[in-house]
C-alpha cells in the first residue's frame, strides 16, 4: 500500500465529486438548511398557536348552577374561562369541539357542603379525553374547585375554633441540583444523537454509490482497475473521500443546529421560559471523536454493499433498507431508562447513540468512552476489510 | 387528445415499470415495513424500558434521617427505595446519575410535626430536572410525603375532635363524553395524514424521475417524441402511471398502518395507542374513504409537480438533486398538522398540503366540516390542475427537453 497512490485516487474522486451539483446540494446545502427550516418553521407555528390559544378563552357550561351559586360565581370570574348558558346538547357540543367542558353540580350542592360536613359532595366534569384544549380546561377547573374546597375547609375550621395552622404540617421544597447545561443537555442528548447518526449515514450514501456503482454505470471502473494502483490503495482512496463527505455533512448540520438554536433562542424562550441553551465545546468535540469511527464504519459498509450493484439506481435499492436498520438503534437515545453498560457498549450504532446522550448531558464515563471508541474502530476496520475484499472479487466487480 | 393514445403510453410505461422488479419491491416494501418496525418496535421497546425503570427500586439518599425515623422507616418498608448512607457530595451524585434523588429533613423534624408547635418545618427534595429516572423518584418521594402528611393531619384533627372528612368537602369525578372514535381520532388522527402524505409523495418520486430524466438518460426520449402520439397525450399517459403508483403506495401504507395497529396489543397498552386495538372499528370506513378522497387531488398535485421538475434534469441523478429539497418543503406542512392546537380555518384551507393534513385530522376524529372539506378539495384541485398544465407546457419546450 502506497500513501501517494491513495492520495492520487483521493484527489481524483474529490475533483469528480466537487463537479457534481448533487453532492453540493445533498451534502452541504441540505444539512445547513435542515435545522433552521425545521426548528424555526415549527417554532414560528407554535408561537402563533400559543398566542391564538391565549387570546381565545375556551367555553364551559355549568349544569345545575343554581345549586352552587358561590362556586359558579368563582368560575364566572375566572378570566381564563368563558362560561356560556347551559344547553342540553352539551355532549354533542363537546364532541364537536364547540364546548371544552361541562361542570355538573349535584342537587343542593352548597347547602349540603354547609350542613353535612361528614359527606363529601361530588362534582362531575365532562370533557373530551385526549383533546388538548379540553384537557387544559380540565386542569383549570380542577384548580378552581380545589381553591373553593380549601376555602370551605378554612370556614369549617374557623367554625370549630381550630386555627388553620393545624393544616400546615410541613413544607416541601423541590430543588433541581443539575446545572443548566445538564438540564438542556439531557433534552438535546435525546434528539441530537439520532440526527447525527442518520446524517452520518445519509451523508456517506451519495458518494459511496457514485464511487462504486456509478463508476460501473459510467463504464470507467475497468479503466481505473487497469491502472498501476493496487486494489487496496484504490479502496482506501475512495473510502477516505466517502468518510470526508460523511463527516462534513454531519459537522455542518450540527453547526447549523447550534447556530439556529442560538439565533432562534429568543423564539424558543418564548415557548419555554426556562430554556437556557448551554452546550459546551468540550462535549461537541468528544462526540465528534466518537462519530468519526462510526462514520468510517458506515462509509466502508456502504462502499462494500453498493459495489455489488451494477447501476446507481440498483445501489439505491440496496441501501434504502439499511437506513431502517440504522434508525432503530439510533433512536435508542430517545428511550428513557436505557442506560449504558459494558455489554451495550459493544453494540454498534447503539453504543455511540447512548454515549453521545451521556456526553451532551455533561457526563463523561471515560472508561466506556474508550471502550466504545475502540469497539467502533474494530467494526470500522472489519467493514473496511470486507470492502477491500469485495474489490478483489471479479464476480462482484463485473457482475452481469 | 385521444384516450386511446394515452392508454398506449400508459401501458408502455406500466410494462416498463413492472419489469423492474427490484425497484418495485423496494417502493412497496418501505411503507409496508415502516409501520410495524418503527411504530410497534419503538413503542414496545419504549414501554418495556419505562416499566423496567419504574419497577426498579430508586437509589436515594436521606439527609438527617435521624430527625425523621418513622418516615424513613415508611420509605424503607415501601420497597420502592434503596436508601444509601448520606454523604456530602449528594448534589454531585444526582447530577452524575449515581443516585436518583435525595431528601433532607431539618433538625427536630418529627418532634416538631408531632407537637404542632412553632413554624412548620421544611423538607427539601433534590433531583435532576428532565432526567426521567430522577423525576420518577421525585414523584415517589412526593407520594410518600403526602401519605405521611395526611396521616398526620388526621391525627391532629382527631385530637381536636374533628373528623377527617372535614378536609374533603368536594370530590371530583371526571367523565369523558367523547365517543371512542373521537378519542382514537385525536390520538392517532394527526399521524395518519402525515404518513399518507409522505408516502404518496415518495411513491410518486421514483416513477416521475424515471419516466422523464431516466428516459433522457437512456436516450429514448427522442424516439418517443418522434412517435405519432401528441405531447399532451404523452404527458397524460406518463402522469397517470405516476399517479397510480403514488396512490398505490398511499393505500399500502394506510393498510399496513391499520393492520399494525389492529394486531399490536402492546401499542394499545401504552397511552399513545390506548384504544388503538379497536382501530378498525373506530375509524369508520366512511372517514377513511373521505380522507382518501382528500388525498386524491394532492397526489395529482405531487405527480404533476414531480414530472414538471424532473423533466428539467438530464439524468436520474440530477433529478434526485432537484426533488430532494422538494421533499423537505412538503414534509414541513405535513408535520404542522401533528402540532397540537392548530385548527382548520378558511385561510389555512388554502395552503396546499397543510390543508389536506388538517382536514384529514378533523375527519378522522369524526367531525365533518363540509364547507372546509369542499374548500380544501376545491383549492387542492385548482393547484393540481395548475401543476398539470405546467407539466404539459414543459413537454412542449424544446429547451427543456433537449437541455445541453
Amino acid at each position: 500500500m502506497d500513501a501517494r497512490n491513495v492520495g492520487i485516487v483521493y484527489r481524483k474522486e474529490l475533483t469528480d465529486i466537487l463537479r457534481d451539483r448533487r453532492t453540493i446540494i445533498s451534502s452541504i446545502l441540505l444539512p445547513i438548511l435542515l435545522f433552521p427550516l425545521l426548528i424555526l418553521g415549527i417554532g414560528a407555528l407554535a408561537t402563533v398557536v400559543v398566542r391564538k390559544a391565549t387570546r381565545e378563552s375556551p367555553t364551559v357550561m355549568l349544569k345545575g348552577e343554581e345549586h352552587a351559586p358561590d362556586l359558579a360565581r368563582r368560575l364566572r370570574e375566572n378570566k381564563r374561562l368563558e362560561v356560556v348558558a347551559f344547553r342540553d346538547d352539551y355532549v354533542q357540543q363537546i364532541n364537536d369541539k364547540k364546548l371544552r367542558a361541562v361542570v355538573e353540580f349535584p342537587i343542593s350542592f352548597e347547602t349540603n357542603v354547609r350542613e353535612k360536613p361528614a359527606e363529601p359532595q361530588t362534582i362531575k366534569i365532562f370533557h373530551y379525553e385526549g383533546e388538548l384544549r379540553s384537557q387544559a380546561v380540565l386542569r383549570w377547573l380542577e384548580a378552581a374547585v380545589k381553591d373553593y374546597s380549601e376555602s370551605v375547609v378554612t370556614q369549617r375550621l374557623t367554625a370549630a375554633r381550630v386555627p388553620t395552622e393545624v393544616l400546615n404540617a410541613f413544607a416541601v421544597e423541590k430543588m433541581n441540583v443539575a446545572s443548566a447545561e445538564k438540564v438542556t443537555g439531557n433534552i438535546l442528548g435525546m434528539i441530537l444523537p439520532y440526527f447525527i447518526i442518520i446524517l452520518c449515514l445519509t451523508g456517506a450514501m451519495v458518494p459511496a454509490i457514485d464511487l462504486t456503482a456509478g463508476e460501473k454505470e459510467r463504464g470507467t471502473i475497468e479503466t481505473i482497475l487497469a491502472s498501476p494502483i493496487g486494489r487496496g490503495d484504490l479502496v482506501l482512496g475512495k473510502f477516505l473521500l466517502v468518510l470526508l463527505v460523511s463527516i462534513v455533512t454531519t459537522a455542518l448540520s450540527v453547526l447549523s443546529f447550534a447556530g439556529t438554536v442560538l439565533i432562534g433562542g429568543e423564539l424558543l424562550a418564548k415557548i419555554q421560559k426556562s430554556f437556557v441553551l448551554a452546550v459546551s465545546g468540550k462535549s461537541i468535540a468528544v462526540v465528534f471523536f466518537m462519530v468519526v469511527p462510526l462514520a468510517a464504519t458506515f462509509s466502508a459498509l456502504l462502499l462494500a454493499i453498493s459495489l455489488i450493484a451494477r447501476s446507481y439506481r440498483e445501489a439505491q435499492s440496496y441501501l434504502g433498507p439499511l437506513i431502517f436498520i440504522a434508525i432503530l438503534p439510533g433512536m435508542a437515545s430517545m428511550l428513557p431508562g436505557v442506560e449504558l453498560n459494558p455489554g451495550l457498549a459493544l453494540v454498534p450504532v447503539l453504543n455511540v447513540s447512548l454515549v453521545a446522550k451521556e456526553i451532551f448531558a455533561g457526563q463523561y464515563h471515560w472508561n466506556l468512552i474508550g471502550l466504545i471508541f475502540l469497539s467502533t474502530c474494530v467494526w470500522a476496520a472489519l467493514a473496511l476489510y470486507v470492502a477491500v475484499r469485495q474489490f478483489h472479487r471479479e464476480e462482484v466487480l463485473f457482475r452481469m | 387528445m385521444k384516450l386511446r393514445n394515452i392508454g398506449i403510453v400508459y401501458s408502455k410505461e406500466r410494462t416498463d415499470m413492472l419489469r423492474d422488479r427490484r425497484t418495485l419491491i423496494n417502493m412497496f416494501l418501505f411503507p409496508l415495513l415502516m409501520f410495524p418496525l418503527v411504530t410497534v418496535g419503538f413503542s414496545r421497546m419504549e414501554s418495556r424500558f419505562r416499566q423496567k425503570a419504574q419497577s426498579e427500586a430508586a437509589t436515594i439518599m436521606v439527609l438527617g434521617a435521624e430527625h425523621a425515623p418513622e418516615l424513613v422507616a415508611q420509605l424503607r418498608a415501601s420497597g420502592k427505595f434503596v436508601i444509601l448512607p448520606a454523604s456530602e457530595d449528594f448534589r454531585q451524585q444526582i447530577s452524575e446519575k449515581k443516585i436518583r434523588a435525595a431528601v433532607e429533613f431539618p433538625a427536630g423534624f418529627e418532634s416538631a410535626v408531632r407537637s404542632a408547635e412553632g413554624p412548620p418545618p421544611g423538607v427539601k427534595l433534590f433531583y435532576y430536572q428532565t432526567e426521567t429516572r430522577s423525576e420518577m423518584a421525585l414523584r415517589g418521594l412526593e407520594e410518600a410525603l403526602t401519605k405521611f402528611r395526611n396521616e398526620l393531619l388526621q391525627g391532629r384533627l382527631a385530637g381536636r375532635g374533628l373528623a377527617a372528612s372535614v378536609l374533603t368537602p368536594v370530590k371530583l369525578e371526571e367523565e369523558n363524553v367523547a365517543t371512542r372514535e373521537k378519542v382514537a381520532g385525536v390520538r392517532l388522527g394527526p399521524l395518519i395524514p402525515y404518513f399518507i402524505i409522505i408516502f404518496s409523495l415518495m411513491g410518486a418520486l421514483h416513477p416521475a424521475m424515471d419516466l422523464t430524466a431516466g428516459e433522457k438518460e437512456r436516450g429514448t426520449m427522442e424516439t418517443i417524441l418522434a412517435s405519432a402520439v401528441s405531447r399532451g397525450e404523452l404527458v397524460m399517459g406518463k402522469f397517470l402511471l405516476v399517479l397510480t403508483t403514488s396512490l398505490l403506495t398511499a393505500l399500502v401504507s394506510l393498510a399496513s398502518y391499520g393492520v399494525t395497529l389492529k394486531y399490536s396489543a402492546s401499542a394499545g397498552a401504552r397511552g399513545m395507542g390506548a384504544g388503538s386495538k379497536e382501530f378498525a372499528a373506530h375509524f369508520s370506513l366512511q372517514s377513511l374513504a373521505l380522507v382518501f378522497g382528500m388525498v386524491l387531488p394532492l397526489t395529482v398535485l405531487f405527480s404533476a409537480v414531480l414530472i414538471a421538475i424532473s423533466l428539467i434534469a438530464r439524468s436520474y441523478k440530477e433529478a434526485q438533486s432537484y426533488t430532494g429539497p422538494l421533499m423537505m418543503v412538503a414534509i414541513l406542512p405535513a408535520i404542522a398538522s401533528i402540532l397540537p392546537g392548530i385548527e382548520l380555518n378558511p385561510k389555512l384551507a388554502l395552503i396546499p398540503i397543510l390543508n389536506v393534513s388538517l382536514v384529514s385530522k378533523e375527519i378522522l376524529s369524526g367531525s365533518y366540516p363540509w364547507a372546509s372539506i369542499a374548500l380544501v378539495f376545491g383549492s387542492t384541485c385548482f393547484y393540481a390542475a395548475a401543476a398539470l398544465a405546467i407539466a404539459v407546457l414543459q413537454f412542449h419546450r424544446e429547451e427543456v427537453l433537449f437541455r445541453a
